[in-house]
């Protein structure tokens, strides 16, 4: 009945209760809906680009087409660059399908047939370029090998190929238009080409790079493997061995085992070959020119001389009239990437002579080579190394038209080995005895570089996010949940505070302080849940808002508008249900503070006396957060705890420690004071009345002081891009533009021979006027806070040893022990870790929000063909451009990522005023290899822009907790006024004006918004010192005057309504107290 | 029978211990009443407050047919105050949310459940002249209507200890008296201890034991 009763006659205080609960069940409840709605569009998103496709088989080599079977659709899948001929518009990071009928069959989707030089392309790929169906296009991609480019006898000149097609088609999402294998939110640039078209013009035949499949295990029949899917070819010997080799050159050393333990296990012997080409072999003055030396184990290998055996055929010892015992140079090519074609030499002692009817004349020693092979002699060789035709003789012509390429010259394996073993492997041969052929399913497709990719359920991992949406906006929304629950419970506690009579007066009525605190319980649970219901709704609304937020005014920080509202009634109840107990827990712990006090005091109405007991508590406490805030200061300024964490922590316990400061100081026993008069007596009459309702006051400060601390203290950590544009430390690390290429750049552009090799001008002026720093690129997933995905496969790049020459970028942590180290954190990269670790260095936004790692901490990948390799974090980069990818050393990447070849990313340093210069001619002159140039410092704004974004978001809300804190102060100063009527028609009645009766309210408000602000903004300075002490930043003033202002603004409008209350009882009715 | 033996209140102040009642004895029979009287400030109501349970005495001993409520555990002494003592207070502080009738039964809402409670609220609520207002707010009544609600209130359990804080202090002189009458007519059916404070020297001489109170100190 009670119950009942009181709920309907204090309904407005209620409402109000009620509005509090409601907004921050709405808030919080909306807030878990906005992070299940991202996560499922991230899903959807992920599973549409997908189209039916589960897993993929992809290999580094190619393999048949006709691998693909029972509805597996095969295809090309390559990087690629598009420019649009007519417009010259160019894009990069372009998703390459080279598709047949199989693939639309494979997603039942009509109209994905192409022929000819027909191509389909995304709608964003069609924006880019502004194309339209019928318009020409130009596709570059890297024209693939099957021999190394980092070897001598693969071809590093002109790496890519150009392609030229017609726009069939702009394809839109629902055929698949944005196809994709790996998971991203943003635009999708693919495009779509005839596979015959692609494998004509890449040379590939009928060989295709991936398999896409449905269900799981394996999508290619075991039997339906031959030797070349595994890019291993065999020929009879000539003694009737079976001669395994490889198309790549090499064979890798994964497949050299698999052979040697077919060969074990058949009880076959096997023996190993290396051959390579040499530009001389020497004895004395005399030369052979253009020469194969074979390393086989084939005669003793004693060393009584300081120099290792060699063996000459016949006819090269007849020629070089040479002797057991005599020295023999063997001059060779060696290309690596660093510096390019390199001769050196090696000597040796003849240790005998082969007959040319046996291994002295063995043609099958040497692989085949393109360009070399299949001469018709010598002069007519194409090899991609230089040939001095004019050494060739007669006699060496002569050699050819009956050895071929039979090796000239005979060393040790071994030797071999050490001399021409490189990371694709160390063998270019195998020889077994016997005649029966290796059995393609005895061999591990995996030792090949095949491998399988369960894509969807890969998409469905990365979709849980990089970090949980709704975790962030629950961080974001957090001060606003408390504001709304400290609104309900001021509103809860002044109802409380109105009935202070009525509970002494069940008290003597024989009430016990349990059944009154049930009474009110039961009010406020029935509130708390009318709050609750209401809330859920406007969950809904707030997390539309909020999603129609970020799709618009913040979809810098998100990159999509393909976010969708997805109600989840387990997050709606959680949040309710979490509100609601939190709600009722603050209103019980109110009423047992009332129901407390004696009946006597409630009977007559007496304000709530703190007793010396709690006081005393309020004050240790006060003192004790004054403590921990300094003690915490003084622990970040010596480094002993991370700085942004103490400052923040010491600003949040100062913040707490002035409200229970605030606290003491109403409550405290004032000596008597004259008051004043005129305006200044008025004003020091309402301040005065601060101190009537303490517990009021201080929850009003809070309000207001908490919103000041979260808007003062987030607009502090706003960037800016402000490095000048050579500044090493910067975070563009003094680059100014960075280029990548879609197929490998093997020739270093800071030389002349190099700038030749990638077919520019030797003194190219541009060119000449960069410095230009390589980096390897093995491609992946983003990292960066441009993804909302959750990488497992992250891009990573790899410099070359000329970076390490000077340190670049910042680094916020390190694992650097040593003053080298120190000096240049970037050596970490060069250390090795006894458990096998590769040290790895990242940007510290990529480690904290996307992969949420620190230094120390360890990630492991797994490259296609590899073992699962550990990167361990060495360093963290402070604030870079360098957000996208993870940085490894190149040792280890030519190690685990050895089909990556050469370098596709160049970071430049340009002359000031010349960036577009360059940019325009990177491009156009190395068109063919699809390079496109960046601005460093514009990518780096690009981070900055999601960062602020979030950061605008955090804002906003915190905006809104002001917005709160207004409502609350205002019906704080509303409540004051009517429990003042008596007091103000005195005034009044004695001769003060409404005037004066106005600036004592105002003056109540400005005390109130003022104490919070000063609480909340001097709290917060001290939270963000370090950030702007490390960006040698001044106050944020433009902030904080915008601040006041707004907390000003705050002060009159919740003054208005109580204002308005003050004149409207006239003086007799006010002073009965009617 | 009630028995009060050496009262003393004092208060903590910041300014010092201040002394409300000092030494108060008295005792009363069943049926009997007495009025209190002095100036402002000096115990009158705070002697009324610890004979009613609602506020401890810094020293001495209360007992009320065999009971003192001090030694009660604070639900027991909710009890007591339930049962054994009606309030009829200055201000009749009447619950604005409920109607008359629901006033009337507030106290029975806890204690021992009471079947009867009903017929005899609208019973009490007649005999002092307000059958025709069961169902209004507090706020449709007069102040004299209001105070004899609030007699009826305090007098819904039966109480064995009837106590007054001037209940006519805020009413004109006819009111006063016809609120008088009721009490005094009220307490002599119920043979309950009746104790009233009041500065009205009309309505204290209308008791047989006329107690003063002065700076703490009650002369019988």
């Amino acid at each position: 009945m009670l119950t009942r009763a009181s709920l309907r006659y204090y309904a407005g205080t209620n409402a109000l209760v009620v509005l509090g609960v409601a907004v921050a069940v709405a808030v919080l409840a909306g807030a878990l809906l906005v992070g299940e709605s991202v996560r499922d569009s991230l899903r959807q998103l992920a599973l549409a680009r997908l189209g039916r496709t589960d897993i993929v088989v992809t290999s580094p080599m190619f393999f048949r087409t006709a691998l693909a079977q029972n509805g597996a659709a095969p295809l090309i899948v390559a990087g690629g660059a598009v420019a649009h001929d007519e417009s010259k518009r160019t894009a990069g990071r372009v998703a390459v399908y080279g598709i047949n009928e199989a693939f639309g069959k494979f997603q039942r989707i009509e109209g994905l047939t192409i022929s000819g030089r027909e191509a389909l392309i995304s709608e964003a790929l069609a924006a880019e370029l502004g194309a339209k169906a019928g318009d020409g296009i130009t596709l570059r991609v890297a024209k693939p090998t099957d021999i190394p480019l980092s070897t001598l006898q693969g071809r590093k000149e002109v790496t890519g190929q150009r392609i030229r097609l017609t726009v069939a088609r702009i394809l839109d999402r629902a055929h698949l238009g944005e196809f994709s294998l790996s998971p991203s939110q943003g635009p999708v640039l693919a495009i779509y080409v005839p596979l015959d078209r692609l494998q004509r013009d890449l040379n590939l035949g009928e060989r295709v790079n991936a398999i896409l499949g449905q269900g799981v295990g394996t999508i290619i029949p075991p039997d339906r493997i031959t030797l070349d899917d595994l890019s291993l070819r065999s020929r009879p010997g000539p003694n009737g061995e079976t001669i395994v080799e490889s198309r790549a050159g090499f064979i890798t050393d994964a497949l050299a085992d698999q052979v040697a333990k077919i060969a074990k296990s058949d009880q076959r012997g096997a023996v190993p070959a290396l051959t390579y080409v040499a530009n001389s072999i020497k004895v004395g003055d005399r030369a052979v020119p253009y020469s194969t030396v074979a390393a086989i184990d084939y005669g003793p290998r004693e060393q009584k001389e300081s120099r290792p055996p060699v063996w000459l055929n016949a006819w090269a010892a007849e020629d070089l009239k040479a002797k057991v015992g005599d020295k023999v140079t063997l001059e060779y090519y060696i290309w690596t990437d660093e510096d390019g074609l390199e001769t050196r030499s090696a000597e040796f002692t003849l240790a005998g002579v082969t007959a040319m009817d046996g291994i002295g004349g063995d043609q099958t020693l040497t692989p085949d080579y393109p360009g070399i092979s299949d001469a018709p002699d010598i002069t007519s060789w194409d090899p991609p190394f230089p040939v001095d035709l004019k050494r060739v003789r007669p006699k060496d012509e002569d050699y050819w038209d009956h050895y071929r390429a039979a090796p000239k010259a005979i060393i040790s394996l071994a030797d071999g080995q050490r001399l021409w073993g490189s990371r694709y492997g160390k063998v270019s041969s195998l020889r077994l005895s016997g005649s029966a052929p290796i059995d393609p399913k005895a061999i591990d497709p995996a030792a090949a570089g095949f491998s399988t990719r369960t894509v969807r359920a890969d998409a469905l991992a990365a979709a849980q996010g990089t970090t949980d949406f709704g975790e962030y906006f629950l961080y974001f929304s957090f001060f606003l949940v408390i504001s709304a629950l400290l609104l309900a419970y001021l509103f809860f506690a002044v109802g409380v505070e109105q009935r202070t009579t009525e509970i002494g007066v069940l008290a003597s009525m024989g009430f016990s302080s349990s059944a009154i605190r049930g009474l009110f319980v039961r009010e406020g649970a029935i509130l708390a849940a009318i709050g609750a219901a209401i809330g859920i709704v406007a969950a809904v609304a707030y997390s539309t808002l909020i999603l129609y937020g970020l799709r618009t005014w913040w979809i810098g920080a998100v990159n999509t508008t393909d976010l969708t509202l997805h109600i989840s009634p387990m997050w709606l109840a959680g949040g309710a249900i979490d509100v609601f107990i939190v709600g009722l827990a603050a209103l019980w712990l109110g009423i047992r503070a009332m129901s407390r006090r004696s009946a006597r005091s409630l009977l007559k109405g007496d304000a709530a006396l703190v007793t010396s007991r709690a006081k005393a508590i309020t004050k240790a406490i006060a003192i004790l957060l004054l403590i921990i805030g300094a003690a915490l200061l003084g622990a970040s300024a010596l480094g002993a705890i991370d700085q942004t964490a103490g400052f923040f922590g010491a600003g949040g316990a100062w913040l707490v420690g002035g409200l229970c400061a605030a606290s003491i100081f109403l409550r405290r026993r004032r000596s008597s004071t004259t008051l004043g008069r005129g305006l200044a007596g008025m004003f020091a009459l309402g301040i005065r009345h601060t101190a009537v309702r303490p517990a009021r006051s201080v929850l009003s400060l809070a309000l207001i002081a908490f919103a000041s601390f979260v808007l003062v203290s987030v607009g502090a950590f706003k960037k800016d891009v402000t490095a000048e544009q050579n500044d090493a430390r910067s975070g563009t690390g003094g680059y100014a533009l960075m280029a990548e290429s879609v197929a490998p750049l093997m020739h270093d552009p800071n030389t002349a021979d190099g700038r030749e090799g990638l077919g520019l001008e030797r003194g190219d002026p541009i060119v000449s006027s960069t410095k230009i720093t390589r980096f390897r690129l093995r491609p992946g997933d983003e990292t960066s806070c441009l993804t909302l995905y959750r990488p497992t496969n992250p891009r990573v790049i790899a410099p070359e040893p000329r970076f390490f020459d000077q340190p670049r970028f910042s680094f916020s942590s390190s694992m650097a022990a040593t003053p080298e180290e120190r000096a240049n954190p970037w050596l970490l990269l060069k250390r090795t870790f006894d458990d096998g670790a590769i040290p790895a260095i990242a940007d510290q936004t990529t480690l904290m929000y996307s992969l949420h790692l620190g230094v120390g901490d360890d990630f492991t990948i797994t490259p296609e063909g590899h073992a699962p390799v550990r990167l361990r974090i060495a360093g963290s980069l402070a604030d870079s451009f360098l957000q996208s990818e993870l940085i490894i050393g190149e040792d280890a990447f030519v190690q685990i990522f050895p089909r990556h070849e050469g370098y596709r990313v160049w970071m430049i340093e340009t002359a000031p005023g010349t960036d577009a210069t360059v940019t325009t001619h990177f491009e156009d002159r190395l068109s063919d290899y699809g390079v496109d140039v960046i601005d460093t410092r514009a990518r780096w704004a690009s981070y900055h822009q999601v960062e602020n974004t979030y950061l605008a978001t955090f804002q906003a809300l915190g905006s809104l907790g002001l917005l709160l804190g207004t409502i609350g102060l205002g019906a704080v100063l509303a409540r004051n006024v009517l429990e003042r009527k008596r007091e103000i028609g005195l005034l009044r009645a004695v001769g003060f004006s409404p005037a004066d009766i106005r600036g004592m309210v105002l003056s109540e408000g400005l005390a109130l918004v003022g104490g919070g602000l000063l609480i909340g903004a001097g709290c917060a300075i001290v939270a963000i010192a370090p950030a702007l002490r490390d960006r040698a930043q001044a106050l944020p003033l433009t902030n904080l005057l915008g601040l006041v202002a707004a907390v000003l603004v705050t002060a009159v409008l919740a003054s208005s309504l109580a204002i308005r209350l003050t004149s409207r009882a006239a003086i007799t009715t006010a002073i009965k107290g009617e | 029978m009630l028995t009060a033996t050496h009262l003393s209140k004092t208060y903590p102040t910041p300014a010092g211990d201040l002394t409300v009642l000092r030494d108060v004895t008295l005792s009363l029979n069943a049926g009997e009443s007495a009025s209190v009287m002095g100036p402002s400030g000096s115990g009158k109501s705070t002697l009324l407050y610890i004979l009613g349970g609602l506020e401890p005495p810094s020293s001495g001993t209360i007992d009320l047919d065999g009971k003192n409520p001090y030694a009660l555990s604070p639900d027991a002494l909710a009890g007591f105050r339930n049962r054994d003592v009606g309030f009829v207070l200055q201000d009749h502080c009447l619950l604005p949310q409920c109607t008359l009738l629901e006033n009337v039964l507030v106290p029975t809402l806890v204690g021992e459940a009471d079947a009867s409670a009903p017929d005899r609220a609208k019973a009490l609520l007649e005999h002092v002249g307000l059958a025709d207002r069961l169902h209004h707010r507090p706020a449709e009544l007069s102040g004299g209507e209001k105070q004899r609600a609030a007699i009826a209130r305090a007098l819904i359990r039966t109480p064995g200890l009837i106590l007054c804080d001037e209940p006519t202090g805020n009413l004109d002189a006819d009111t006063a008296a016809t609120v008088a009458d009721l009490l005094i007519d009220l307490h002599a059916k119920q043979k309950a201890i009746m104790i009233l404070v009041t500065h009205s020297e009309a309505l204290g001489s209308r008791f047989a034991r006329r107690w003063k109170m002065n700076r703490g100190m009650l002369s019988l």
